[in-house]
């Protein structure tokens, strides 16, 4: 076993009271000079009060599944408001290219901007002089 | 489909941890909790974890089998939430912080009562169960029936391990992953300063 599964077995059997009276002198003589080592011990402790409980633990587990799937206004829409704001800025990006190419035309076959521009002129231009 | 359940049956369906009462507390109670935490400096995260946790301590009180309902249950869990929201900012915010709280219905009736488990160890509690929740599927079953004190004999054949220094050593390997994975959570390390 390597380092990590040496000291996590060492944790283990701190914690179950198996350590001879050896390996136990050793064990507290790095631990009191290994916080790394102290913290793992103490959190293992922990672990093994609050796993213990094994009601809680499955309450807790069924919340949690619970809460990530059921929770009221967590359904997620944001992705979807996401696609329509894409869907519609392509379409409305199509269409702007569209109208810019002159693609829509007049049933003369005349570019919309093109005619218009020729009623303008006569609307502000009646003489038929261009404004200077 | 159950669409109306009163207190009584809530409180059994709790008991019993069935996923339709749990479902139908998150649907009916969720709101109310979610509006005093976002009124009180709080985020919708913050809800979901208050919530998570007020009803933890609802199932140990609830399991005790003097335990009266002076008021509604809405109510009666609005004070349970109120309180631990309250000790998690003065937690977190090390501040002597009051949040002016809206009094709800009729909380005043409520009789505070001490948690049965400290705010800071509910936190610990679903954490820990977040990363868990986390390890393989085998480790989880492995660690389920220790936590259990299951014998590790009794595991490997449980498990369809080949002998018991293997169930042991998988062990080993179950429990160093899920502490590593705590350990290396920024939220967790907040309070998994031993020193």
């Amino acid at each position: 076993m390597n380092e990590t599964g040496n000291m996590s077995e060492c944790i283990e059997r701190f914690h179950s009271n198996e350590l001879d009276k050896e390996d136990l002198i050793r064990f507290l003589y790095r631990l009191e000079k290994d916080p790394i080592m102290r913290r793992e011990v103490l959190l293992d402790k922990e672990l093994n009060v609050i796993f213990s409980d094994e009601n809680l633990l499955e309450l807790s587990e069924k919340l949690q599944r619970i809460r990530e799937k059921y929770l009221p206004g967590r359904n997620n829409w944001e992705p979807f408001l996401i696609a329509a704001s894409v869907i519609f800025l392509f379409t409305f990006g199509i269409l702007m290219l569209i109208v810019e190419k002159n693609i829509v035309k007049s049933p003369n076959d005349q570019p919309v901007t093109e005619r218009y521009s020729e009623k303008i002129k006569k609307i502000f231009c009646p003489i038929g002089q261009p404004i200077s | 489909m159950i669409l109306y359940y009163s207190d009584e049956s809530l409180i059994q369906g709790l008991r019993q941890k069935t996923s339709g009462s749990i479902r139908y507390l998150y649907k009916e109670f969720f709101p109310i909790i979610r509006s005093i935490v976002e009124r009180n400096s709080g985020n919708r995260q913050d809800a979901e974890d208050v919530f998570h946790d007020g009803l933890i301590v609802l199932y140990q009180r609830i399991q005790n089998k003097t335990f009266t309902l002076k008021s509604s249950l809405k109510t009666y869990f609005y004070a349970i939430c109120r309180n631990i929201w309250l000790q998690r900012l003065e937690r977190k915010y090390r501040l002597l912080y009051r949040a002016d709280f809206q009094v709800h219905e009729d909380s005043e009736e409520y009789i505070t009562e001490d948690l049965f488990i400290r705010e800071e160890q509910l936190e610990k509690i679903r954490l820990y169960n977040q990363h868990f929740l986390k390890l393989p599927q085998d480790c989880q079953a492995l660690l389920k029936l220790f936590f259990r004190k299951v014998p590790l004999k009794e595991i490997a054949g449980v498990l369809g391990f080949k002998d018991e220094n293997y169930a042991k050593t998988r062990k080993y390997m179950c429990k160093n992953m899920l502490r590593k994975k705590i350990l290396n959570d920024p939220i967790c390390q907040q309070f998994i300063i031993y020193e």
